[in-house]
């Protein structure tokens, strides 16, 4: 009887997820907010695996031709906060999704460069929204993506 | 008349912290070396383009408006309020925040820190705004 209402949740749960594109869970921890929510929107850890987290925090002085120095305590926070909840530990779907193709030997610089991201948008549906909307750069979820602040990235 | 007493004594004491934030950020940096404000100065550092520092960002209204009333934007297309006070209320009432900005932004537009008078420069022209 277990058994039977087990298996029928994962058909249920299977054919639920296969429809929707991954979600991830808002960040709400205030100290992230503060320092990486100020001039972008607060991407998401399961995006990249630890290795990509790693140089990106170690490197915040040089920060994709920004100074986005913080102190050293919170540089560990926020660190450890990403180091958690990578890619490459996750075992969510968008966790997986993210992984897939990834090269481990040379993990992504940037979000934009990932496979997934690449995968995704590359089409004419992206060009004409990027010219529709004016987006300034790639890594401006937000304009293209409503309620990417909230997880969801399947509104458009 | 205790009572009384310590009441007054509270108010008198509370007083200061009611005063205008911006003041005491204002007398720090004097207090670091920094003289009367120069709102000429201010206003030069707001709109000159210096391209000392890094690239991508050679002058302040790369980000922030165009002109003080106006908003501006980050890089990446994230709103930035205006930064003149009369348009933005809250400018400049955060320590914490008023130190990290100009460390991160005078570093990144001129390719160093700025002095203390420049920040009194500044922070007062913009008040003025
Ligand atoms: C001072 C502003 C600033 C702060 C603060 C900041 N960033 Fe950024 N970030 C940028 C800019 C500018 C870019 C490059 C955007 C572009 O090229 O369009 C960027 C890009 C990124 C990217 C790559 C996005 C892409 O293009 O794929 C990641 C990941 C990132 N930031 C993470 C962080 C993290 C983590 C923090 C907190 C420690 C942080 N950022 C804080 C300005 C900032
Ligand atoms: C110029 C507009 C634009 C920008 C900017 C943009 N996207 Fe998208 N994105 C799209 C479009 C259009 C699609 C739809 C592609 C599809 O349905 O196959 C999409 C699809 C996606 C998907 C797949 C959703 C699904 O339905 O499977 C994800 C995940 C995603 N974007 C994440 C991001 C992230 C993260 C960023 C910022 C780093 C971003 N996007 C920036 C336009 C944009
Ligand atoms: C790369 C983009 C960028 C550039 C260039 C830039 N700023 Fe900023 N600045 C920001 C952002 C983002 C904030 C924080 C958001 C906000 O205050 O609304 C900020 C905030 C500030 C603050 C704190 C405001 C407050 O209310 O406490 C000061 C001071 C400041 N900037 C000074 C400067 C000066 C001086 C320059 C030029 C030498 C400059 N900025 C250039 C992006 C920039």
């Amino acid at each position: 009887m277990k058994k039977t209402i087990f298996i029928a949740a994962i058909i249920l749960g299977l054919g639920a997820t296969t429809v929707q594109a991954e979600r991830f869970t808002p960040i709400k921890d205030a100290k992230i907010l503060d320092a990486c929510g100020e001039c972008h929107m607060t991407f998401y850890p399961q995006m990249l695996p630890q290795a990509s987290w790693r140089n990106i925090i170690n490197d915040l002085s040089n920060h994709f031709g920004e100074d986005a120095s913080i102190d050293a305590t919170t540089q560990a926070y926020v660190l450890n906060y990403h180091l958690n909840d990578s890619a490459d530990v996750k075992s969510t779907r968008a966790a997986r999704k993210w992984m897939k193709r990834v090269n481990r030997a040379k993990p992504p610089t940037r979000i934009v460069t990932a496979p997934r991201f690449v995968k995704k948008h590359n089409d004419r549906d992206f060009d004409r929204m990027w010219n529709r909307l004016k987006v300034k750069s790639k890594a401006d979820c937000t304009k293209c993506h409503k309620d990417a602040q909230r997880g969801l990235f399947d509104d458009d | 008349m205790k009572i009384l007493l310590i009441l007054a004594l509270g108010i008198l004491l509370s007083s200061p912290a009611q005063a205008d934030p911006r003041d005491d950020i204002i007398a720090g940096f004097k207090a670091q070396g920094a003289g009367d404000a120069n709102l000429a100065n201010g206003q030069k550092m707001y709109s000159t383009t210096y391209g000392s520092g890094k690239p991508d960002t050679p002058k302040c209204t790369t980000c922030h408006g165009a002109t003080p009333q106006q908003g501006g934007q980050t890089r990446t297309g994230k709103a930035i309020d205006p930064m003149a006070v009369s348009r933005t209320e809250n400018r400049f009432t955060d320590k914490k925040m008023v130190d990290k900005w100009f460390r991160r932004n005078c570093k990144g537009v001129i390719g160093r820190e700025c002095t203390a008078q420049e920040k009194v420069d500044f922070l007062t022209f913009l008040a003025s705004q």
